[in-house]
């Protein structure tokens, strides 16, 4: 009797606290859970949880729990608000404006502040369809439906970039938004007679954050149409000008390979700059174009010798194209070749490991298993969270180890790979029970 | 009179100021966003075709697929040549092999026009169209007109007429050769008939390109700069009457081009959707294309001879059309071209037009006026006269192919700045004219301010309302997409809102007056009481009304006739179950379904009896939609709602099949009914609990997926007992509780026993064990229940309304209710069911319904209250009156298909969702499998689409089933002669490759396969099983979704092919 009545006690007080406080409790539930989901869907590599995307520095290949993340920065923030909270509601409304402006600037941070996220993730999303043709094409087949990543890619302007960036953003970013607005509606109801003030905050502090952060990106886009404008009508000098300063605005821009070709090709036109990085990578666009890859990486390499930003996108084109290269060799025999062209481009580029599926099969069509089975390791390990390309490199890899003699080692591959892809997975059905 | 404390009577004040506020808000944003449409935004243009003295034509022995095709011979190659096509439903139109167009609309008359110069050749020419019905009744028919001008200025004009020919399956052409190829023998083809339907007027949709884009012949000519430089910016002027005169121009260059009207970017070299990312380009696009969802298939297609491709330095141009409407000033607009080529001199070519007010072109082009630039940039560039160098068919590039251009996507922080400014500049302007008129009102009547402001804003009501019904066409296929962005819509809205304020000068309180007291005459106690049971069994009646008809017209599809079969284990064992290698395999799903069917059948089997309980049930499910709308809210919410979802498409759909769904949202509506009736007191009252317990059993029993609704329950019971805990003592609730867990665990087990024995291959969704953290899979897809639930084809205005609610009805325990249930039941299916359908949350989809009409009336009556207890006006209560009965009329409209077919408001566009369209064919197994038993010999091998339906249409089971990718879980039976993998169903063989089919084909004197449904066919069997169908069966009977393939094996003495079916027929 005595333990009911104390657990009737609990219950009433529990009943109690829940009755106050269950917006707080709702809000914090999901803010504690936003941080553990993905944020961030990368249609190739592995995903972004809350507390795995940094505030400072690049992510990386492989995500790391980092202290100075979002999530965790919203932790902070909202234990902050809710100790606070006993001195005064006015703090737990300050701290949900602070989380809503965490949650607005989460886009803006992938478009502005490191938009080499934005570019891996748009990259990653345009270069899927062609590992699905590589698979088609070259590989035992997988019938299982592939990933469908909703996404918008209108990357020229920065508010089609900024609703790109939103568009990866994934259901732990969601639940971070709905808990934020509910710690705001909990601190509303507790506050009487500064209810303007704290809303004022909650709408004004977000929109301020992002003017901002966005003020550049503007004036960047101010400067490209001009200089789009100002080629449109034959005034090449002028339009250099202006994508000049579109570059120095918005880093976008500075990284974008595209334009600094479009530069060179104006500074062609205009018979100015004769030696430009720009040239020197305009150049290599047509050499490219006409099948010349060679050429086109000689052309990139000299171009990537000016260093800084430029040199930097230079280079990471030398490596795409090595990759171009590479799967032209493939589709003409010459596997060996690839293999040595696609190595290439991850040495000159440690982030084009799109070319890994790509080399992991050379590697199997060259009969170097071991190399395949270690280059499917390293694949494994960023396309973790996308079940058919996990399913279809762990039956490479089952393959391999079937080559190798290794039949346990192959079961066990084909069984991972139905297990991480059971849905018309017919290469690693096929190689359990036979055809 | 009633008297309020001075903090009520504050409250009250505050609460109605907010309540007009908000009135006069929306108004302000909605005729913001007409005026951001019409004024502020390209417009997207749509036409009418105008087909002349073409004729609906269709086959002579109706059928919802037809074959059309007809013969042109060219004696010189066109110079220009277009085509316009109208077919129901969808169709795809063939020119000389070659693809040119497909549109597809189910229920729509589709239409579109194309230009085909390039596909046609000198010689014979097929033009060729084929149409696959997917809506019944009715056969397929098709609309033509085109013409096609020599060189040399000859015409030939085409018409659909009774001289086309046209089959009903392909099967009909003799040999290897494709249907639309120019060696088939048309002769022999029955001539298409004359529809029933010319004469008549029918609505044809719309399409995006003016047609005489296509139909007046480019005029203008190549212009050069004199130096012949491969980069060259050409100017030139054009003369408007009027600013945003429709302009249409079209351009073709030598090179990259970039365009620029009065200042304005209007395409450029760029690709500005995929700026920023460069990536590997060896895999041709076709590569990808494939890669993205499309079977590479070879057989008779890939084995058609390739198209002759002129091979040429110069890169191929082409006319590309582009509206420039929104750009064009009234008097002399610049337009700015720069080319640059590489390695061939830079040229342009443009052709244009300007339509007058009475709709005549006024035409314009590139010619030696023009002037050109050659020097870009240079210090001593300067204008010249552009140099002509030959018209359109000049060489090198001959007759430009046209198409529209690509729009340039133009949206950026002005133009989103922009677009926002104006919706909140006219809302500004909405409510400063509010203001001002009340405050005027207010001193020159001497009445209370308050009082002018809430009257005033009353007024806007009507106005919201009617912009919200217009807004309803631009989602009809039958009127252009911006149909209701007129300007004299805006200017009417503007006028009206300017006029309703003479109604504070002159009142028509007079005319109010009588209403009222007639409405209050009818007033008698019996009238009220039995007034809305009456009208509830009349929309019962006209609800089953609706079901009946045509309730046995489709053949059963696969999942109904599952259960079917199962059903008539019910007579033998007790049980429902199927035999399957010599032992009872006993429903491990859906158990409570086959008990109604099984008593239906006592009437005889087919689909008209088996379809009946659902057809009962869906009958019913209006009534308890009623009663439980009538608890929740009042008598006139439960009718509504009742009326609404008795014309609900897909609930009449779903009505009409024998599958669970039915039986499973009436069991959950009763439950959740049953529930409130029971939690809705203190004490709960203990038979509605067990009812409630019972009823979830009962639904559960009908599909383990609504096991959901158990949680569901209780947050229902959270919302509307809130801050109450004394519910958690009562004792009934937790037997409940026990009797509910202990079904639930019953059932696991059966379903685990069950499939113990069997040792089985492949994937399906009996892997679905149960719930899951679904939110963490890659597979997981958020949205998928706001595409197919709330923002679906005819609940999108439910959705609104239930959403709009929120702030307002939240204080309403029945809303609280169903909104909480329904969000709930949203949540759990997104995130913890590792499954997703479309029919997973109809079970729940009333709850929508209901809550979208709950807000609403909510809504309504509080405009009511408003008008009269704050506005003094008589004027005032009319126009709450009218904004309310219109508002509910709104919902009506958008829900069925009655008036507005309201196909396009979705968030999925005009692809209609499943079950979610009057009169559309699922698969029509019934025909493909009578024909098969009707054409059947000894020796004749069959592999059925689904097994266990033909064995039902046919009387006899089939011989094989091809699965060749194990993409269907299959069973392995041990007691077979030769033990092996069979179907799970009718215990079939399964055929699991190329080499056992064609082992088969070969021992075989003839082989029939049903490929139906073609979907799961395509996707059950490899590419090399594809191909080899393609290559070696012919197509003998088509119909809905649903083909049948004969392959003759070598014993077979072959019929004479290339006879119509009944000759052939009357030959065996």
């Amino acid at each position: 009797m005595k333990i009911i009545g104390r657990l009737t006690a609990w219950g009433e007080r529990a009943a109690t606290l829940w009755a106050s406080y269950w917006l707080l409790v709702l809000a914090s539930l999901l803010i504690l859970g936003s941080v553990l989901l993905k944020w961030v869907e990368f249609p190739f590599s592995r995903n972004l949880r809350g507390v795995q995307l940094p505030l400072f520095h690049d992510v990386g290949l492989i995500p790391h729990i980092a202290l100075f993340s979002f999530g965790v920065l919203g932790l902070v923030v909202l234990i902050g608000g809710v100790v606070l909270l006993r001195f005064s509601a006015g703090f737990l409304g300050a701290a949900a404006a602070v989380l809503l402006t965490i949650f607005a600037l989460v886009p803006a941070h992938l478009v502005f502040a490191q938009p080499t996220m934005l570019q891996r993730l748009t990259e990653e999303a345009q270069v899927m369809p062609l590992i699905r043709a590589f698979s088609k094409t070259y590989l035992p087949q997988n019938y299982g439906t592939a990933e469908d990543i909703p996404k918008r890619l209108t990357l020229y302007s920065g508010w089609g970039r900024f609703v790109a960036a939103s568009s990866f953003l994934r259901l732990g970013w969601y639940c971070f938004g709905l808990g934020a607005l509910l710690v705001g509606a909990f601190a509303l109801s507790r506050l009487r007679g500064q209810r303007l003030s704290v809303l004022l905050a909650l709408v004004g502090l977000p929109l301020a954050a992002l003017a901002i952060v966005l003020a550049p990106a503007m004036l960047g886009q101010y400067y490209y149409t001009r200089g789009s404008l100002a080629k449109a009508e034959g005034r090449n000098e002028e339009a250099i000008t202006s994508f000049r300063r579109a570059m120095t605005w918005d880093r976008w821009h500075s990284e974008d390979i595209e334009l600094y070709a479009m530069i060179g090709e104006l500074q062609r036109l205009s018979g100015i700059a004769q030696d430009s990085p720009e040239r020197h990578i305009s150049r290599a666009f047509r050499l490219e174009k006409a099948n010349q890859y060679e050429q086109a990486i000689f052309e990139l390499e000299g171009a990537a010798k000016a260093g800084g930003a430029l040199g930097s996108t230079a280079r990471r084109e030398a490596a795409r194209v090595h990759m171009s290269f590479g799967l032209a060799l493939y589709q003409a025999g010459a596997v060996g070749s690839a293999v040595t062209n696609w190595r290439q481009a991850l040495a000159e580029d440690p982030s084009q490991v799109y070319s890994l599926p790509y080399l992991a099969r050379g590697y199997f069509d060259i009969g170097s298993y071991e190399a395949a089975v270690q280059t499917v390791d390293q694949v494994v390990n960023i396309v973790k969270d996308h079940n058919s390309l996990l399913g279809d490199v762990y039956s490479l890899k089952a393959d391999s180890y079937a080559k190798l003699g290794q039949l346990a080692q192959a079961r066990k591959y084909y069984s991972l790979s139905l297990a991480a892809d059971p849905i018309e997975n017919y290469w690693a059905l096929t190689g359990l029970v036979g055809e | 009179m009633e008297r309020l404390s001075p903090t009520a009577s504050t409250r009250r004040q505050s609460y109605a100021i907010a309540w007009s506020l908000g009135l006069v808000v929306a108004c302000g944003l909605l005729l913001g966003y007409y005026i951001l449409e019409a004024y502020f935004a390209p417009r997207q243009r749509q036409y009418q075709l105008d087909f002349g003295d073409a004729q609906w034509i269709e086959p002579a022995e109706p059928g919802p697929t037809a074959y059309f095709r007809t013969e042109v011979f060219l004696a010189a190659p066109p110079q220009q040549a277009w085509l316009e096509v109208a077919a129901i439903d969808n169709f795809k139109l063939i020119v000389n092999n070659h693809s040119i167009g497909v549109e597809s609309s189910v229920k729509t008359r589709v239409a579109g026009i194309y230009d085909i110069k390039k596909r046609l050749r000198t010689g014979t020419n097929v033009i060729a169209v084929s149409i696959a019905r997917t809506s019944y009744p009715g056969a397929a028919q098709l609309l033509l007109r085109g013409a096609i001008t020599q060189a040399g200025g000859k015409v030939t004009n085409l018409v659909s007429d009774e001289h086309w020919r046209v089959t009903t399956e392909t099967g009909i052409v003799q040999g290897s050769e494709d249907w639309t190829s120019p060696e088939v023998q048309d002769e022999l083809w029955p001539r298409a008939k004359r529809s029933s339907i010319v004469g008549h007027s029918v609505p044809v949709a719309w399409v995006d390109m003016n047609p005489l884009i296509l139909q007046l012949e480019p005029s203008g000519s190549w212009l050069l700069s004199q130096n012949a430089a491969s980069e060259a910016t050409f100017t030139g002027t054009l003369q408007a009457d009027r600013a945003r005169q429709e302009t249409w121009l079209q351009v073709a260059s030598s090179g990259d081009l970039d365009l620029v009207i009065n200042g304005h970017l209007i395409t450029s070299a760029v690709d500005f959707s995929t700026v920023g990312t460069r990536l590997p380009h060896l895999p041709s696009k076709r590569d990808v294309a494939s890669a993205q969802g499309e079977r590479p298939r070879s057989g008779r297609k890939a084995n058609a001879r390739p198209a002759k491709t002129a091979e040429s330095t110069f890169e191929k141009a082409t006319l590309e059309a582009i509206d420039v409407s929104y750009w064009i000033r009234s008097g002399a607009n610049s337009i700015v071209a720069t080319v640059r080529a590489d390695h061939q001199p830079a040229a342009l070519f443009i052709s244009g037009f300007l339509m007058n007010r009475d709709g005549s072109p006024r035409r314009f082009q590139s010619d030696s006026d023009w002037k050109v630039t050659d020097r870009i940039g240079g210090p001593s560039s300067k204008s010249q006269r552009a140099v002509e160098f030959g018209e359109d068919g000049s060489a090198p590039w001959g007759y430009l192919p046209q198409e529209m251009a690509r729009p340039l996507e133009r949206a950026g922080f002005a133009t989103v700045a922009r677009d926002w400014i104006v919706v909140l500049l006219t809302a500004a302007a909405v409510m400063a004219l509010w203001l001002l008129v009340s405050a005027f009102v207010a001193k020159r009547g001497g009445e209370i301010f308050r009082r002018t402001l809430v009257r005033d804003a009353l007024f806007h009501a009507p106005i919201i309302v009617g912009l919200l019904l217009l807004l309803l066409p631009n989602y009809d296929l039958r009127f252009p997409r911006e149909w209701s962005f007129e300007p004299g819509f805006i200017l009417a809205a503007i006028v009206a809102l300017l006029g309703v304020r003479l109604f504070h000068l002159f009142p028509v309180g007079e005319l109010a007056a009588p209403v009222r007291r007639r409405v209050s005459r009818l007033d008698p106690d019996s009238f009220r009481a039995a007034a809305p049971y009456v009208l509830l069994i009349l929309i019962m009646t006209f609800g089953l009304a609706l079901r009946l008809h045509n309730l046995g017209y489709m053949s059963f599809d696969h999942d109904e006739m599952g259960l079917v079969s199962k059903s008539k284990g019910i007579y033998t064992l007790g049980f429902p179950y199927t035999p399957f290698a010599g032992e009872a395999r006993w429903v491990t799903t859906y158990e409570a379904v086959p008990y109604p069917l099984a008593l239906a059948g006592l009437f005889g089997y087919s689909e008209w009896t088996m379809r009946l309980p659902a057809c009962f049930m869906g009958t019913l499910s209006i009534g308890i939609l009623a009663l439980l709308g009538r608890r929740l809210f009042n008598w006139r919410t439960g009718l509504i709602a009742a009326f609404v979802y008795a014309c609900l498409p897909i609930d009449i759909r779903w009505a009409q099949n024998a599958f669970y769904p039915q039986q499973c949202q009436f069991m959950a509506l009763l439950t959740i009914w049953l529930f409130y009736e029971a939690v809705r007191v203190r004490p709960f009252r203990r038979r509605y609990l067990t009812g409630a317990a019972i009823g979830f059993c009962l639904t559960y029993l009908s599909w383990e997926g609504s096991a959901f609704l158990l949680p569901c329950l209780f947050l229902g019971l959270l919302v509307i007992r809130w801050g109450e805990w004394w519910w958690l003592k009562e004792f009934h609730l937790y037997r409940c509780l026990f009797f509910i867990g202990a079904v639930v665990v019953a059932q696991y087990c059966s379903r685990t026993i069950a499939s113990i024995p069997y040792l089985q291959i492949g994937s399906g969704l009996s892997n679905l064990a149960g719930p899951s953290l679904f939110f963490l899979s890659p597979a997981y897809q958020p949205m998928f229940y706001v595409n197919k639930l709330w923002l679906s084809e005819n609940h999108v205005f439910f959705t609104v309304f239930a959403l709009l609610g929120l702030p307002f009805c939240w204080s309403h325990r029945g809303y609280r209710y169903i909104f909480s249930i329904l969000v709930g039941l949203w949540v759990c299916h997104t995130n913890f069911l590792a499954a997703l359908a479309p029919r997973y949350c109809y079970y729940f989809q009333p709850l929508l319904v209901l809550a979208g009409i709950g807000a609403a009336v909510i809504l309504y009556d509080r405009l009511v209250t408003l008008a009269r207890r704050e506005s003094d006006s008589e004027t005032a209560w009319i126009c709450a009156h009218v904004s309310g009965v219109a508002l509910i009329l709104l919902l009506f409209l958008q829900s069925n298909e009655w008036i507005f077919k309201e196909y396009e408001l979705s968030s999925s566009g005009d692809t209609p969702g499943m079950m979610t369209r009057m009169g559309m064919y699922r698969y029509d197994y019934r025909d493909a499998d009578r024909y098969v038993k009707e054409h059947l010999q000894p020796g004749d091998v069959v592999f059925p689409g689904i097994p266990h339906v033909y064995a039902y249409y046919a009387g006899q089971p089939g011989d094989y089933f091809l699965d060749t990718l194990l993409a269907s879980k299959v069973p392995y039976n041990q007691l077979l002669d030769v033990p092996g993998f069979v179907d799970k169903f009718g215990g079939l063989p399964v055929v699991r490759n190329l080499t056992e089919l064609k082992e088969v084909t070969n021992r075989a004197r003839r082989t029939w396969l049903v490929f139906a449904p073609y979907a799961s066919f395509e996707k059950l069997n490899s590419p090399a099983v594809l191909d080899f169908l393609d290559q070696n069966a012919r197509v003998v009977f088509e119909s809905y979704r649903a083909k049948v393939l004969l392959i003759e094996g070598h014993s077979q003495v072959k019929p004479e092919r290339g006879k119509d079916r009944r000759t052939a027929q009357v030959a065996e």
